[in-house]
């Protein structure tokens, strides 16, 4: 919970608060600026001696939006306020409600200079403090390099991202503590500002990112419509856990009573924003519609393509394995033409190596031999006979087989 | 898609065949005939076939001087001297088969035949180391020998492919027996077969080297000299010389000769200039007559006839020729009239089938048993003899038998009942018919195989273990060891019987155990039986010898085994005559009283 919703939701009685204002309104008339931060920061104690958090009256803040006073704050006056700030204001409760004073400032050259203290203040106290570096939220912004093109978004996801690991820590360290508390005897003290518990850092997280908002917001680098959203934000996360729909009747109505017209405006504004996105919402709702339609079409399109695909697929499966067999029936062609050749040419030797047989086996050598037995002074005409009529038996057999 | 081929590798001739996509037999042949088995070294030239032959001189197969003719023949041989170069048989052959493989490849104009792998044919005479160096041989050649065939077999299946329809064939001749009468120039070979559930299973071989075609024409030659020198009183010593390569001219003209006298009563042999002479002196003119060349060749052609009668007697195949379904008869002599006679006799008309292509129906064959992708089996059981006689199968009839690269091993475990002599007796035996292996059935030993033992040795106590590999050349290695004694024995046999499977049907591997009745021919000249003394079974006790039995028991009481009868004859066979103290004998004093 941030410091001004504190100051809000604490209900107080009317005399305290009247006394209160009243006292107020007197030390600020007669307080300075630099007084006021002063004292606001001052370590008091109380009864019991433990030192009493940093609070700032609703006065103060009001002088200090209020005031005209052209004397410069100097820096060394929030580097003495550091170190009581550290134990009174751990949270930097205080020190965003004085920036957020600040901010309504009217007077140009207090509002930077008060915010320049603030900054630097929360410069000293933030858990990086130990950089030595007088405005967190320059260096932050300097590391975005222009990328970013939404500060805040860029701002609040950096320091988040630095808290998340402190706090990490933290939470693990406490557990620790606890299972070794009788081991460990002899502890070492630290300054307030180490000693934060985990919600401690988590309303430092949230305060250093209501004054990073608002620096921004001051510096013009951050829309207002942004601003709200992130504020919003902030808000949404300290939520109570049981709403009271009583209790914000009556907050509602009490604003009415102080006439608070920013209330309004701001339930106006969401009311209008609630408007929009509704609209939105339903034409987004009727672009998803129409591209619902649009993707159902391409679907059955797409499968139409597939079944297409399929069926020229299979069909191509079909066409190959025709191609396959005709290959194959082709071959066989091809080795039954090679066999028919191969018997053809064969019969061909065959009837050739007969023929050749005939002739140089069956006739030539019969005929030679007859010649021989006729070609001497007295003739072998009986064997020659013979050897013709062999011959000639051998022709008329072989002639049978050719005929055939 | 090529066709594996089929090598007829014959002592006279060979041929290669293939079967073609028309399922046709396509044969490289030299102008219709097979090539001569001729190879002839002039000087680095190699000349192989009919060229070759037709350079012969001198009649005969074997080295004849730078040629070779018939190299199967020299299988046997380590190393041959040709014409003063020393060669072994493996070069010779492979040379021959580079001849045959290079004229087939020439001549397969639309490469059909796959001619680097092969189905070979072999003689079934043909031993273990000769199949091994022909498959070297081949291998030279650049062929892989796919599978080896006995010849008979692949002329057999070659005959039923032949037929409209073989499987129809087949299923007509199944449970019948076949013969197969080869009777060409080398050899006579008659193989009996037997056609089992569709596989052609040989059943029992027979061969004769001396009464070939060869000696028919060297017959015909010595008698037309003779009666040449006869008509001008020529005596031993005023016989005129022969004129050079005048007497390859004349065995020509004799084996014409035979021929004509086939279909013609008559012939006439006519050549002038065979002797170194002039006028009439120097030419033959002879004539010659059927009844002639029947009457001289008569003792011969006998002969050969004959072997069908050794054969199928009684005491081998036990077959009566008249009961054989189909007798096919191949070679060159079977044409001849008086052989046809003869045989129509034996068989009968429709029995006998004269093969028209006897010249290449053995190549054929093996091109359709490369084609169809046969298997061959074994045809009979491999058994072993135990102790008591009883039969162990250790390799059963039907196992596929292996193909190029392969083998098949069989593993088994032996024990010794008598291990007194450091002797265990492995005696190898199959039925000598097929599908005929019960106790009274005739068996052909293979072997013995004798393994040293530790003598010390309990009986059946020193394991023996027996392997039995059949490799891709068909050869049988029995491998023997004694767990103890560590000896190893080994013996190979090749004359492994087999079946050519033509239709797969299931194996009747589930045989039983058979009893051997070991019958001693008492006609015979008295000879040592050898009887084994091994057996599978540790606790057999009633396969050791009954003194021995007596021994271990007296040795062990606490083991005693029981003894049988025959135990209890066999140890009182050897003890001393309890009245006289003799040895055992006929007539023994007891006998007497």
């Amino acid at each position: 919970m941030t410091g001004i919703e504190n100051e809000i939701a604490e209900p107080k009685s009317d005399d305290i608060k009247k006394r209160k204002q009243s006292k107020a309104k007197t030390t600020a008339e007669t307080k300075s600026v630099e007084q006021i931060l002063s004292d606001v920061f001052a370590i008091t104690k109380d009864k019991d001696q433990n030192i009493k958090p940093a609070s700032i009256s609703k006065a103060d803040l009001k002088s200090l939006a209020a005031s005209e006073q052209d004397v410069g704050l100097s820096n060394e006056l929030a580097d003495r306020i550091t170190t009581s700030a550290c134990k009174t204001d751990p949270e930097l409760k205080c020190l965003s409600l004085i920036t957020l004073a600040a901010v309504k400032c009217q007077h140009d050259v207090l509002r930077n200079d008060l915010l320049r203290f603030c900054i630097r203040l929360a410069s000293s106290l933030w858990i990086q403090r130990h950089l030595g570096s007088f405005d967190l939220y320059r260096d932050i912004m300097d590391a975005d390099k222009g990328l970013d093109s939404a500060p805040l978004t860029f701002l609040r996801n950096s320091i988040t991202e630095l808290y998340r690991k402190r706090i990490e820590f933290v939470a693990s360290r406490a557990k620790e503590t606890t299972s070794h508390k009788s081991d460990n005897a002899e502890v070492i003290q630290p300054t307030a500002l180490d000693t934060l518990s985990k919600k401690e850092l988590e309303a430092q997280r949230d305060n250093v990112l209501l004054i990073g908002a608002l620096w921004l917001m001051a510096q013009g680098k951050a829309d207002p419509s942004a601003a709200i959203e992130f504020f919003s934000n902030l808000l949404k996360e300290q939520t109570s856990r049981i709403q009271s729909n009583r209790a914000i009747a009556v907050f509602l109505a009490e604003q009415y009573a102080n006439q608070e017209s920013l209330l309004a405006d701001t339930i106006d504004y969401f009311k209008k924003q609630f408007t929009e996105l509704a609209d939105q919402r339903k034409l987004l709702q009727w672009k998803q519609h129409a591209q619902e339609l649009e993707l159902n079409k391409l679907q059955a399109a797409v499968r139409d393509q597939h079944s297409a695909i399929a069926d020229r697929d299979q069909k191509i499966a079909r066409l190959l394995a025709e191609t396959e067999q005709l290959k194959q029936a082709l071959q066989e062609q091809q080795l039954d033409e090679r066999a028919t050749r191969t018997h053809l040419r064969d019969n061909a030797g065959q009837a050739k190596g007969k023929a050749f047989n005939l002739l140089s086996e069956d006739v030539l050598e019969p005929l030679k031999l007859s010649l021989a037995a006729l070609q001497r002074e007295k003739p072998k005409t009986e064997v020659a006979a013979h050897h013709i009529e062999l011959a000639v038996e051998n022709i008329e057999r072989e002639i049978k087989w050719f005929s055939e | 898609m090529v066709q594996r081929v089929g090598i007829d590798f014959g002592t006279t001739n060979s041929l290669i065949s293939v079967i073609t996509r028309a399922s046709r037999a396509k044969c490289f042949d030299d102008t219709q005939r097979p090539h001569p088995s001729v190879v002839r070294y002039e000087g680095e030239q190699v000349i192989c076939g009919k060229k070759a032959r037709d350079k012969l001189e001198k009649l005969g197969t074997g080295v004849l001087g730078n040629t070779v003719r018939g190299p199967k023949k020299l299988l046997g041989n380590e190393h041959i001297n040709v014409d003063g170069r020393v060669m072994t048989p493996v070069e010779v052959i492979a040379d021959y088969i580079k001849y045959l493989v290079a004229h087939a490849r020439d001549n397969d104009i639309d490469q059909i035949a796959d001619l680097t792998r092969a189905v070979v044919t072999i003689p079934v005479a043909l031993d273990g180391r000769g199949r091994q160096a022909l498959r070297e041989a081949m291998l030279s050649a650049g062929v892989y020998v796919e599978t080896f065939v006995h010849e008979p077999l692949a002329a057999l299946y070659g005959y039923f492919k032949d037929q409209p329809d073989a499987q129809d064939v087949l299923a007509y001749y199944d449970g019948k027996m076949v013969l197969v009468f080869d009777w060409g120039g080398g050899t006579l070979d008659l193989t009996l077969c037997k056609i089992v559930n569709g596989s052609i299973v040989q059943v029992l071989n027979r061969g004769n080297n001396l009464v070939g075609g060869d000696y028919l024409d060297d017959a015909i030659l010595n008698h037309v000299t003779d009666e040449h020198a006869r008509k001008f009183g020529w005596s031993a010593e005023s016989k005129l010389p022969v004129n050079p390569g005048m007497r390859a001219k004349l065995i020509t003209q004799c084996e014409q000769a035979k021929i004509t006298l086939s279909t013609r009563e008559k012939t006439n042999i006519f050549l002038p200039d065979y002797f170194q002479g002039t006028d009439e002196e120097a030419e033959i003119d002879v004539w010659l007559s059927r009844e002639d060349l029947e009457k001289f060749c008569t003792r011969l052609i006998n002969q050969g006839i004959n072997e069908i009668d050794s054969l199928l007697a009684a005491d081998n195949a036990d077959v009566d020729p008249q009961t054989l379904a189909l007798c096919l008869a191949t070679g060159g002599m079977v044409n001849m009239p008086l052989i046809k006679n003869k045989l129509t006799e034996i068989f009968g008309v429709s029995s006998l089938h004269l093969s028209e292509k006897g010249d290449r129906i053995i190549s054929e064959g093996a091109a359709w048993i490369a084609h169809d992708n046969l298997e061959l089996a074994l045809a009979k059981p491999f058994e072993l003899v135990e102790a008591r006689n009883s039969l162990l199968t250790v390799i059963h009839k039907g196992t596929r038998l292996p193909q190029r690269g392969e083998s098949i091993q069989r593993q088994q475990s032996m024990y010794c009942s008598d291990p007194r002599d450091s002797k265990a007796i492995f005696t190898f035996k199959r039925p000598q018919m097929v599908q005929k292996s019960a106790a009274a059935d005739p068996r052909t030993t293979y072997g013995s195989l004798v393994v040293e033992l530790n003598p010390d040795f309990p009986p059946l106590e020193e394991r023996i273990q027996l392997t039995v590999t059949i490799d891709d050349n068909l050869i049988l290695h029995a491998h023997a060891i004694a767990e103890d004694c560590r000896e190893p024995t080994e013996a190979e046999y090749y004359d492994l019987e087999f079946a050519l499977v033509v239709r797969k049907q299931a194996d009747d591997s589930g045989e039983k155990k058979n009893r051997l009745r070991l019958s001693v021919n008492k006609s015979a000249p008295k000879e040592l039986l050898v009887r084994a003394n091994v057996t599978n079974d540790k606790e057999r006790w009633d396969t050791v010898p009954g003194e021995l039995l007596k021994e271990y028991n007296d040795q062990n009481i606490y083991l005693r085994k029981p003894m049988t009868t025959v135990q209890g004859e066999e140890y009182v066979r050897y003890q001393p005559c309890s009245m006289c103290g003799a040895k055992w004998m006929e007539k023994c004093c007891s006998s007497e009283a």
